[in-house]
Formats: structure tokens, sequence, C-alpha cells
């Protein structure tokens, strides 16, 4: 059963970005993309993280890295 | 102005055999229209997808390029793996996966499968829950932070010293202190691990932001997302709980985001066939 207690749903647009954009499945290869823009989407969304990420002044750690406890 | 054939838009991956609910009717951010979500079943997966409408001659990238379109485009894909990892357990896909026809998607799960089927196992029966830690040094150096005995005795020295002199080993005591602080830090981020951990299945280190809950509380230390079963939520947040009441007046500030879907533990990279078209 999923947890019932209190949910936390205030979104910090940096989270949310964060995960939707560094995080998630990757599919990579031109033929899966059809869309010739596709590699521009992601260009296209990295002005929305810069900018973003320029209002909030973040700092970034070393590239993500994964421990399993 | 007429409108191209439609693309299609993925938003996750989950195990076939559970039909969705629906959701609500289609989205239009800009000049695109997103259609509402389906499911393409494909072996014993289902993808997530909605048909994607644009006009003739405009690109996603254009509307993307508006920034109050591309936050709705990035807060509609949030939306829609909520609403479906309420349902049942899904992939998410990263932002943006696009393609032309069916046929070149079902190819990608086809080929994935088994990396798909396997990261599904993995998520299922369990969500992914942020951890932040925040810490305020003044609050810190008030009452958590004890000066090593390097310090305590350097700080008597400093103390007596005449002024001239107390000038130039302030700075080394500074330097001290702040060693002395990492130090305390370290140990709570040690002892916070030992508290959660035992209720995760995994764990992933992510990017620090300054998006701080309160202005002392501006400085991040951690920021963590934790795979948790279903059944160990309940200890998850009363030891996250813990933390904040024994570590609160030391300055230090656990906050807790989720649930989410699993962005952070969906770690498949799958590589399509160019000969898919």
């Amino acid at each position: 059963m999923p947890y019932e207690g209190p949910r936390h749903q205030e979104l910090a647009l940096s989270d949310l970005l964060d995960r939707i954009l560094h995080k998630g499945i990757v599919i990579s290869g031109e033929a899966t993309i059809t869309l010739a823009g596709v590699d521009l989407v992601y260009i296209g969304l990295q002005v929305l993280i810069t900018s973003v990420e320029n209002v909030n002044k973040t700092p970034e750690t070393d590239s993500d890295r994964m421990e399993k406890s | 102005m007429p409108l191209a054939d439609p693309l299609l838009y993925l938003f996750g991956i989950a195990r076939a055999g559970k039909q969705l609910k629906s959701l609500e009717a289609a989205k239009s951010i800009g000049p695109v229209e997103f259609a509402p979500p389906r499911n393409i079943a494909s072996g014993n997966l289902q993808a997530v997808v909605c048909d994607l409408h644009m006009p003739e001659g405009v690109e996603l990238d254009t509307v993307l390029q508006d920034p109050s379109q591309a936050e709705a485009v990035v807060l509609y894909h949030h939306r829609v793996l909520e609403w479906a990892a309420d349902q049942l357990a899904i992939l998410p896909l990263r932002l943006g996966a696009v393609f032309s026809n069916e046929r070149c998607l079902q190819q990608v799960l086809k080929e994935g499968h088994a990396q798909l089927q396997q990261a599904i196992e993995k998520i299922e029966g369990a969500a992914e829950w942020g951890v932040k830690v925040y810490c305020d040094r003044t609050q810190l150096r008030k009452n958590g932070c004890i000066d090593s005995a390097e310090t305590a005795s350097f700080r008597a020295k400093h103390e007596c010293a005449s002024d001239g002199k107390k000038f130039f080993l302030l700075r080394q005591l500074q330097k001290l202190i702040e060693k002395d602080e990492a130090e305390a830090i370290t140990q709570c981020l040690n002892d916070a691990l030992t508290q959660i951990t035992p209720f995760a299945k995994q764990r992933i280190t992510g990017k620090f932001h300054a998006n701080a809950p309160t202005e002392s509380m501006a400085e991040m230390v951690s920021n963590d997302a934790f795979l948790i079963e279903f059944e160990h939520e309940k200890g998850f947040h009363e030891a996250v709980e813990k933390l904040n009441a024994g570590y609160g007046s030391s300055g230090f500030l656990f906050h807790v985001t989720g649930p989410w879907p699993s962005y952070s533990f969906a770690t498949v990279n799958l590589i399509g066939d160019e000969n898919a078209l």
C-alpha cells in the first residue's frame, strides 16, 4: 500500500527540472526520434534550465553518482 | 493553419495489462496540442503516449523557446507521469521523446524489452522520495559545532594574543572553525544515511539547488533521492522526523519532497535502430 501520510506536493521547479531533464529513460539514436529538430528541443529546454538556474543561482555538485544502499 | 501528421509523444513505460483511467481532454500549449494520453501495448509492456498535433511549419523547438510554454510542457509531462504513477509502476521518459509513428516506438520497446522489464521490476511497489538537507551555519556555530581540541587550544591562544597578533591568528582560527563545521555536517549526514537507508532500496545523490525553504537555511548540504518501498514509507518519514527533532537545534533541516514518479531510478538508456524508419 502506498504511504497514506502527508504528501509533499509543493513543487520546486528546480527539483522538477533536475528530474525531468537529467533523469528518466533516455532514447538515443537518430532514427527513433524522427523529428529533425529534436536535438533542438533539448537546446530549447536548455535555455529554460539556464534561466531557471540563473534565477536560483544554482551551484552544481560533481556529476550525479548512484549508490546502492 | 493545416496540421502536420501527428507525432507520438512518449511519457513513460509500464507493464501491460492494467488499463489507465482517463486523464482529461487534450492539452493545448501555444500552437501545440497534446491529445489525451493513451497506451500502446507491446508484448508485456505498455507505453503511455499521446498524439502531438502541430500546425505545418511549426517546430517544437520554436514552441519551447518561449519560457512560459516550455514550462507548461515540463509541467504537463510531469502531470501525466504523476497521474500514471498513481495507478501503476511507470518508468518515466526524459522530457522530449518524440516519435514519428507507432512503428518506431514499437521498435524501441522491442529492442529494449529486457532492460525495461528489469527496470520496472526495480521500481515496482516503491516510490521516489527526495530528502534535501539544509544547514544554518550561524545556528550550527551557536549550538551544534563544538570546538575540536585543536580549535579550542588555538582559540585560547587567540584570546590571549596582543591586538596586532590577534589579526593574524584570526584567519587561522576561522579556518579551524570551518573545518569543525565541515566535520559536524559530515557527521550529521552520515547519521542521516544510517537512519534512512534501512528503509530505502536505493539512493541517488543529486545536484544542489538554492531553493532554500527559509532565509537562514540558505545552504543546501545534501540532496538525495531514495527509492522507498510502500511498506517502508511510514518508517522513512518517521526517520526523517526523528532527524529533524534531533538536529533541528543544531541548525539542520531535513526537507522531504515527493512522492515522485521514479525519475531518478529509471536509468535505462535505449538505443534506437537507425533502420526503424
